[in-house]
């Protein structure tokens, strides 16, 4: 019996799956405001003034682009910080472990996952915790949900216990 | 026997010679008197060493010495015989005394033997019966034991079954396992939890 289907919150603005936790946030955030810095005192010097650039991440660009707002606009600039700080004071935080280090592509998919059907704006936080082994432990604000695969064959073992006595029965039948 | 009749014949004839002899000395010397009394004992006498000379005289004592010897013989041919007979009831007695003596022996043997087998059956029988119980005792708490460590270790089975199976699943794919492969089932497991993680952030939110 599978869950009733829950319709994906229609927003205006658009989080790229890039940007998966809190971390990433926090980056573009302090990219954001430094661009916008820097052309701010750009206006401000006169012409012809040597002002070294600052260094940026795909990231930002891709969240402009995903958006449709232009990053040397002013006003689209602030918007982009309202929204960000919003986001980083405000979205829904999740902790996800995996045994090992998750590549950037896992990572992504995970994210789209559940930014369509958890919220648009869920940051996830990704960990390391090798005693998971096989599939992950999601950590929300109230709680945990354990999705190794020792709990999976621990919530199901009396699946097994109902195999083993039957071979039992079997085996002191035959014997 | 013949030789004991006839020496008895010859000393039974040399005495009436002699008697004889004497009743004529004796017949003579009375129609004589008292004058020719010393001429008869004289004439006796002579008379007497003319018979009884020395070669008669060695000659009976040659038949004495014979006999003698004879008799010696045959006593001692019947001191033997009887001496084998005697050695011979001896030997008989003896058997019997050896033969009732063994007989005892043995029969007092046989019996303490009998009697010492029977001590043994019963103490082996005891000794039997005593491991046999001591056997079912055993059993009985080896049966116990074994039941015991069986729901112990089912009971620890059942209790690490999730780690066991884990463990074993793990053995079995090694390390090749990764996140990629993992991702369809972290993916449902998701799906499983979408509830309770949506109302959980709601709620928490």
């Amino acid at each position: 019996m599978s869950a009733p289907a829950i319709e994906p919150k229609k927003v205006a603005f658009k989080l790229s799956d890039r940007v998966v936790g809190t971390t990433d946030l926090r980056r573009i955030l302090h990219e954001l405001e430094t661009i916008d810095d820097f052309l701010y005192q750009a206006n401000l010097r006169p012409p012809g003034t040597s002002l070294p650039p600052p260094k940026t991440t795909k990231l930002l660009a891709d969240l402009f682009e995903h958006n449709g707002a232009q990053i040397l606009d002013r006003r689209s600039r602030e918007n982009m910080l309202t929204v960000l700080k919003k986001l980083a004071a405000k979205a829904p935080v999740m902790h996800i472990s995996f045994a090992v280090e998750a590549n950037p592509v896992f990572i992504e998919k995970i994210v789209a996952w559940a930014r369509k059907n958890i919220n648009p704006y869920v940051l996830l936080d990704v960990g390391l915790q090798p005693s998971v082994i096989v599939g992950c432990n999601l950590r929300t604000t109230n709680k945990v949900f354990d999705m190794s695969l020792r709990n999976r064959f621990d919530t199901s073992k009396y699946i097994l216990n109902e195999k083993i006595e039957k071979m039992g029965k079997t085996g002191d039948g035959n014997g | 026997m013949s030789d004991l009749v006839s020496t008895i014949l010859i000393v039974g004839s040399l005495a009436s010679a002699t008697l004889a002899f004497i009743w004529v000395s004796l017949r003579l010397g009375g129609e004589r008197k008292d004058d020719g009394k010393d001429t008869y004992t004289s004439a006796a006498d002579a008379a007497v060493e003319h018979i009884f000379n020395d070669e008669f005289r060695e000659e009976l004592r040659n038949r004495g010495r014979l006999h003698f010897e004879k008799i010696i013989g045959e006593n001692a041919m019947f001191l033997q015989q009887d001496l084998r007979l005697t050695t011979s009831q001896i030997n008989e007695y003896m058997k019997q005394e050896i033969t009732k003596t063994l007989q005892e022996a043995f029969k007092k043997y046989e019996e303490s033997i009998t009697d010492a087998k029977e001590v043994a059956l019963s103490s082996i029988q005891k000794t039997q019966a005593s491991v046999e119980e001591q056997r079912q005792v055993m059993e009985e708490q080896l049966k116990k034991a074994i039941d015991l460590e069986k729901k112990q270790l089912l009971g620890r089975f059942e209790n690490n079954m999730a780690d066991i199976v884990n463990h074993y699943v793990l053995s079995a794919i090694g390390n090749e396992i990764s996140l990629d492969d993992q991702l369809e089932y972290i993916l449902a497991e998701l799906e499983r939890n979408k509830k309770d993680i949506i109302s959980d952030i709601e709620s928490g939110a």
